[in-house]
């Protein structure tokens, strides 16, 4: 009954032209010293539905200095080691959406920084009062070709986890 | 479909520019701003990188080696006040180390204020109360202290009223000292 309900509701989504009406992003950082949080509630979502071809697919495009760690002079040196100057986006092209049960597998490919990599995430789909999706996946700051931060001699950890939430109207 | 996903690329390229904004510039330090503000003394004498990118850059290395050059003051203030209050118990033979120390640490000091005060502005600013504002407030707490600080040193050899000089300048000292470490251990906080 549960999965007629979601069937039935994802396809009433899709078929509406779903619109992602507020989204937000953080990634999780750490260092041996502390671990810290930006997160951006500014990202620009698009999300489109073929009824022929009876696929779905998500662009999430999200400027760099959109992200707030409650520490401007972090910020700063975030925008810098991105090269944000040059690479102010970080685009995410979906290329297979499943949706299983309450659960939604996303297969995309992420641009950060100049650097194109795959990425896998499963986001848990919420269906009370407003509809929600989120998940959260892993990357690696030397996949991407960025160089580590350091504080007080030592570098920050390589690896960065990407939470997201999305609103669906 | 492919249509629609070029358009979004397109978009995405063309909006995807060079951009070199200062966010909040308002909130720039006052010290940072009559530096390197848009009529900031360096911008008049046409002083620094060529561009914001590599202005960036410099700043941030002038502030890795202002957290270098600042935890070895740290360490030459603890070592200077041990030296200090060895002398004021009465050992003596300590004063030529605390003379020769206190330049040591002077400079090692200035060179790393010098290194914060005069870096090029960040690419972000904002006017919450912050672990950063408060190590940047206690920099002129420090900076006062340090600057008084040899001055009082000599003035204990010269003052009529020598516990009086003294007094002077171990409360100077350990207010310096103090502040030096709390602005030390602020940049452990990660907010």
């Amino acid at each position: 009954m549960r999965f007629l309900y979601l069937l039935f509701y994802c396809s009433a989504i899709f078929a509406q032209s779903p619109i992602i009406s507020s989204s937000e992003i953080s990634y999780h950082g750490s260092h041996f010293m502390h671990d810290w949080v930006g997160t951006s509630t500014s990202a620009d979502s698009k999300m489109v539905y073929d009824n022929q071809l009876n696929s779905g697919s998500v662009t999430v495009r999200v400027r760099l200095d959109s992200f707030d760690s409650r520490l401007s002079s972090r910020d700063s040196n975030m925008l810098f080691y991105t090269d944000a100057m040059d690479h102010p986006v970080v685009l995410f092209k979906s290329t297979n959406i499943n949706i299983k049960s309450d659960s939604v597998y996303i297969e995309g490919d992420m641009t950060f920084h100049g650097i194109t990599k795959q990425i896998k995430t499963v986001a848990a789909m919420f269906t009370q009062e407003s509809p929600k999706i989120s998940g959260s996946f892993n990357i690696n700051l030397s996949d991407y070709n960025i160089e580590r931060p350091t504080l007080l001699f030592v570098k920050i950890a390589d690896k960065i986890r990407i939470e997201y939430s999305f609103i669906i109207e | 479909m492919k249509l629609f996903t070029f358009f979004i690329c397109l978009t995405v390229s063309l909006s995807a520019q060079l951009d070199t904004t200062i966010t909040n510039i308002d909130n720039m330090p006052l010290r940072t701003k009559l530096l390197w503000g848009e009529k900031g003394f360096f911008r008049q004498i046409n002083f620094g990188p060529d561009s914001r990118k590599d202005e960036l850059k410099l700043r941030v290395k002038m502030l890795q080696n202002h957290q270098k050059l600042a935890l070895t003051s740290l360490g030459l203030v603890a070592y200077q006040s041990y030296l200090g209050n060895q002398m004021s118990e009465g050992d003596y033979s300590k004063r030529d180390a605390h003379r020769t120390f206190s330049k040591i640490t002077w400079g090692a000091y200035m060179a790393s204020a010098s290194l914060s005060y005069f870096a090029p502005p960040a690419q972000k600013y904002d006017s919450r109360i912050s672990s950063m504002k408060i190590h940047q407030w206690l920099s002129y707490v420090h900076f006062i202290g340090m600057m008084a600080l040899p001055v009082l040193g000599k003035n204990i050899a010269t003052s009529n009223d020598y516990n009086k000089a003294l007094s002077n300048h171990q409360n100077v000292a350990s207010i310096t000292f103090a502040s030096m470490s709390i602005s030390a251990l602020l940049t452990f906080l990660p907010y």
